[in-house]
């Protein structure tokens, strides 16, 4: 386990980090003993094993709903919602763009249309544009994105991951250099690789989760990774055990949270 | 044949007007038809992205039809204006103050 002062949110991305370096020494992806797993944590983790299960052996949690939950992910399993299951699945995206409005669709009725995250336009907001940004940018081939609410813990965790090309990857693609997570944080600032116009969608969802919403923002992207809360901005440099193929955005808010007005307030 | 056609967007694309690139598709097609006045009902549209909004405004601005828009929910109108009448972006990071740490 990491010993670094990090957010919570930053060290369930670690923890992914950690089975899989763990993998890599013992050519076993051991999760016997997981008893407990945030989205953050299980979306990239689920795509590892989806990738590898093939070449190392995979111990499945003896926790039955783990096991389930991480199966849900990497496809083996198919549950419907229903309201009595404590865990939701998690929604892939298809590559074909064309077959996302049902999918989307999926992921608001889940939820509720967000009424608890901030109300139907943030959490709307947040949704279409993050997806709309993995289908512009990443050039993916899994990507999947997870809510879960955690009524105890009074808070929401809503998450998207893509094994796409990264948000560096992208920047260079079109020749601008920048360190890891200069790149995620000029994302952060709003700069586009296509106008001036573009590049709101990060920006705004920020203000509107971290500022209106009193949550946090998570970003992971190949070498770099960015935390913000209301107060606080962070810039990680990662060394290569916790470098990710792709990019992880991970928002916890509070929950329920009151419906907010994202045209007021200087969000957008 | 009529000089006018209306057309149902959330019929064409959905409820929820997300993506960019759906856009983009959707006047492709108001291009093809052969009507040069268009008139986009938005009746029962939940949602639109900014980035969806952006790229309808882009299209229509360039588009030789007369494309105007009915039954506008608010919601629909707000993101409108949001991007005709776009907010400096906030600099959240400040690279020349914020250092990084390493992990």
């Amino acid at each position: 386990m990491t010993e670094f002062q990090v957010p919570e949110i930053l060290n369930n991305y670690l923890l992914f980090c950690n089975y899989r370096e763990e993998c890599f020494k013992t050519k076993v992806i051991n999760l016997r003993d997981c008893k407990w797993i945030y989205p953050t944590t299980l979306l990239p983790l689920g795509i590892f094993i989806k990738h590898n299960k093939a070449e190392f052996e995979y111990k499945a949690p003896l926790d039955h709903n783990i096991s389930n939950y991480i199966a849900l992910v990497i496809g083996e399993l198919k549950i419907e919602y229903s309201e009595d299951k404590s865990y939701i699945p998690a929604v892939t995206l298809p590559k074909d763009q064309k077959q996302s409005g049902k999918v989307l669709d999926s992921i608001f009725k889940l939820h509720n249309n967000g009424e608890e995250y901030g109300g139907e336009n943030a959490f709307k907001y947040l949704v279409e544009e993050l997806v709309d940004n993995i289908y512009q940018h990443s050039n993916f081939t899994n990507a999947l994105v997870m809510a879960q609410k955690y009524d105890k813990k009074h808070f929401v965790e809503i998450c998207f991951f893509d094994d796409g090309i990264s948000i560096p990857g992208n920047f260079e693609r079109r020749g601008m250099k920048f360190e890891d997570e200069e790149a995620i944080a000029e994302a952060v600032n709003g700069l586009s690789t296509k106008s001036q116009e573009r590049g709101h969608g990060l920006n705004s969802n920020l203000k509107i989760f971290t500022k209106g919403l009193n949550g946090e923002m998570l970003i992971v992207s190949r070498g770099g990774a960015i935390f913000v809360n209301k107060n606080v901005q962070k810039l990680y440099k990662l060394r290569e055990i916790y470098k990710l193929s792709g990019t992880l955005i991970s928002i916890r808010v509070p929950y329920p949270t009151p419906k907010i007005d994202i045209y007021q307030g200087g969000y957008l | 044949m009529k000089s006018t056609i209306k057309l149902m967007i959330k019929e064409q694309i959905s409820v929820d007007l997300a993506l960019r690139d759906s856009a983009d598709t959707f006047f492709d097609y108001v291009e093809s038809i052969p009507q040069r006045e268009i008139v986009i009902d938005f009746n029962h549209v939940k949602s639109i992205s900014r980035s969806f909004a952006h790229e309808y405004l882009t299209r229509k601005n360039h588009s030789k039809k007369n494309v105007t828009e009915i039954n506008v929910p608010d919601n629909v109108k707000k993101m409108f204006y949001v991007v005709e009448q776009p907010a400096e972006k906030t600099l959240i990071f400040d690279l020349r103050k914020i250092k990084s740490i390493t992990l």
